[in-house]
Order: C-alpha cells, then sequence, then structure tokens
C-alpha cells in the first residue's frame, strides 16, 4: 500500500472505492489541494453572487502565496502590497470574465492568481531600476578586521550578487525558479500556471540553475 | 564527469529543492555515494539556491497586508456580473470604427438607393441584392458597388438601413 493513499475496491463489500488524496509538497497552505479548490469555489460564487465577506475569506487564504512571488521584486513593504492588492484585483476579474464566457476550462483561482502575480512582477521588473534585497550599506563598506564580521560581509555580499542574477536569468528561467523557491509550489503546480509539462518546469529549473552560477561567476562542473 | 554524472544532473538540481519522489531520491543517492564530485555539485547547488532565497517575510510586511482584503474589495468594481462577456476595450474600438466606416458608406448608400427608386423596376431588383459585383460594361452610371451589408451589421452592431429607402434589407 503507497504511504499516504488507502484505497477499497467497489465489490469488495458494495461500498464505493474511498480514496484519501494527500496534500500537496508543501504543507504551508493547510488543507490539501482539493479542500482548498474547493473552499475556494465555494468563496468565489458566495462573493459574486454578492456575499463580500466570502472574498476575504479568499484574500486571507491565499495573501501568503501572493506575498512570496511579489516581494522578490519590489523594493519596499508598501510596494510589495501594491503589488498584492493588484494581484488579487486582476485574479478576480479574470476569473469574473472566464466564467461570464462559459470557458469549458474552469481554472482555479490559485492558478489564476499565480499566473497574475507573474506577469505583473515582470512587469514590475522591467519597469523598476534592479536592486538588490540585501542592503550592504547596512552592514559597512569599511574593511572588517574581525573575521567572523568579514566573513558575515562576504557572505551577504555573494547573496546579493546572487539575488541580482536571479532578476537577470530568462523569463521562463526566473518564473519557474521563484515559483519554487519562494513559493514552494510543486512542480506539477508551477507546470500548469506557466502552461508547461512538469517536465519542462524540472527542466527549466535545472537551466535556471546552471545559468544563475554563470551569472555570479561560478565556474560551471568539467 | 561520466554518462552517470551527466543523466543525473537535473536530478542534482531537484534534490536541492526537495522536488525527487522516493524512486528518484534513492538512484541519486546511491550515485553520490560513490561520485564525490557530484556530492560537491550537490553541495554547491544547494548553497547557492540558499543564498538565493529571501529570508522570511517580515513583521513589517505583515502589517503591512493586515488590511489587504479590505484594500482589495474597494478596488472591485461594484456592477452585477453580466449575461453576456463585457466588451472589452478592442471591440469597444471596432464598433466605433464600424460606426464611422458605417455611417460614411450608409451615407454614399442612400443616395444611390433614392435614385434607383427612380429607375425601372427591374434594375431595383437587381440592386437590392446583398452582394458585391463588379459593375456590368454599359452600365458606367453604376460603377458604385452596393456594401455587404452583412458586413456592416456585424462590424458595427448597430446599423439599421431605413427599409423604406429600399436600400437593400439588413439583418434581423
Amino acid at each position: 500500500m503507497t504511504p499516504g493513499f488507502q484505497m477499497a475496491d467497489e465489490g469488495d463489500s458494495g461500498r464505493p472505492a474511498l480514496r484519501v488524496v494527500t496534500g500537496g509538497a508543501s504543507g504551508s497552505q493547510g488543507p490539501g489541494p482539493v479542500s482548498r479548490d474547493r473552499a475556494d469555489e465555494r468563496d468565489l460564487q458566495a462573493f459574486l453572487s454578492g456575499e463580500n465577506a466570502a472574498f476575504g475569506a479568499l484574500v486571507r487564504r491565499h495573501e501568503p502565496l501572493v506575498l512570496s512571488l511579489v516581494r522578490r521584486y519590489t523594493r519596499t513593504t508598501e510596494d510589495a502590497r501594491d503589488l498584492a492588492q493588484r494581484t488579487f484585483l486582476r485574479a478576480f476579474e479574470a476569473v469574473r470574465r472566464s466564467r461570464t464566457w462559459r470557458l469549458h476550462e474552469e481554472v482555479p483561482f490559485r492558478r489564476w492568481l499565480v499566473r497574475v502575480a507573474v506577469n505583473l512582477a515582470r512587469n514590475h521588473l522591467r519597469d523598476e531600476t534592479r536592486w538588490t534585497r540585501a542592503p550592504l550599506e547596512a552592514l559597512g563598506s569599511t574593511g572588517a578586521t574581525d573575521p567572523v564580521a568579514a566573513d558575515a560581509l562576504e557572505r551577504a555580499e555573494r547573496q546579493a550578487r546572487v539575488r541580482h542574477a536571479v532578476l537577470d536569468l530568462p523569463r521562463r528561467q526566473r518564473e519557474v525558479l521563484t515559483l519554487r523557491i519562494d513559493a514552494e509550489l510543486p512542480f506539477a503546480e508551477i507546470a500548469a500556471a506557466l502552461g508547461v509539462t512538469e517536465n519542462a518546469a524540472k527542466v527549466s529549473f535545472h537551466h535556471a540553475v546552471r545559468r544563475l552560477r554563470e551569472l555570479v561567476g561560478e565556474e560551471d562542473r568539467p | 564527469m561520466t554518462a552517470a554524472c551527466h543523466e543525473l544532473e537535473v536530478a542534482l538540481s531537484l534534490r536541492a529543492v526537495g522536488a525527487l519522489d522516493a524512486a528518484e531520491g534513492a538512484r541519486l543517492d546511491a550515485h553520490l555515494a560513490v561520485c564525490p564530485a557530484c556530492r560537491a555539485e550537490a553541495a554547491r547547488t544547494a548553497e547557492l539556491l540558499d543564498l538565493a532565497r529571501l529570508p522570511p517575510p517580515t513583521l513589517d510586511e505583515h502589517r503591512a497586508l493586515a488590511d489587504l482584503s479590505v484594500r482589495v474589495a474597494a478596488g472591485l468594481k461594484p456592477e452585477v456580473v453580466p449575461l453576456h462577456a463585457p466588451p472589452s476595450v478592442r471591440t469597444v474600438r471596432r464598433l466605433a470604427a464600424g460606426l464611422l466606416v458605417a455611417a460614411g458608406i450608409a451615407a454614399v448608400a442612400i443616395a444611390p438607393a433614392v435614385v434607383r427608386r427612380q429607375r425601372p423596376p427591374a434594375a431595383a431588383g437587381e440592386a437590392g441584392a446583398a452582394v458585391t459585383a463588379p459593375a456590368a460594361e454599359g452600365e458606367s452610371q453604376d460603377a458604385w458597388q452596393e456594401p455587404d451589408l452583412d458586413t456592416l451589421w456585424r462590424d458595427a452592431a448597430v446599423v439599421s438601413l431605413d427599409a423604406d429607402d429600399g436600400g437593400g434589407g439588413t439583418g434581423g
């Protein structure tokens, strides 16, 4: 029996098959993805019917995800909040349009959020001057004689270079990498959000790692 | 780098973010146990991604998002969800362009229609057909081609020609 799964065959006792589906790779989102999507759908329908409180539940449920997706691209907490706000607004409008047009494929609200956040972050990156989230000036640029402080400064500098290099990655590589290391999304979900296969997402991630190493000046393995 | 190392390159990157299933992880671990080069590579990848990761959100960041749901709700448009698809900007532009075109063509269309009313019945019946046809030889005075009203109707969505003008029927 596969750990985490229990399956009863129909016909053993006349009862319908029972299957328990484990949650996603990241447990930070609480309930499993299926029950979360159901809760989203319920709250979305309630909001579309006029229950404003239902939308608050949607926002609170996905606030951590959206923040994790946008904060790498913003300078201040206010910018992150504005980008998060725009993400929710755009995602909601996209869902409403898709439901109005009665598209056969109903995309889960969470996937809209990821798509919109990725796009808005990309536009924000394009519009803003690139920066690093590790302010070197806070650590002091004067020569540190203390070995511990010198190591900390060196690490901080390297960290800044790496984080800066993430923003310089090719678009698809950057998106896959940040969706994994920032939002900790499973690769299946990353693939669905970006419209690629899971294998393609994994290969893009590997290429992102190699490219990142080149950008920070580390030699690739022989 | 051996062929086995090359085959496991992608897996090495995925291992650093815990994305291998049990079977893949076991296969890679078995290789790492005998390949110091790949062990070093795995360590470098793990360190690189650790540097790339952002620290957890600060208290300030959480505070900044405290009223996010209120802000988002305030930014939502209050209109009721329409039964039909709301017109996009592109559709509105097309409608406006179609109206302008239709207004210009309608102005040209009405004059010949009035003239055709005075022509022999056979000629008026031919002009009522909503087809575009080249002017026949010998009819130099009718070189003007009647517009495709189905196209006009579709593009403009609101154009309607007065049926009494005899300028051809419209959809509907």
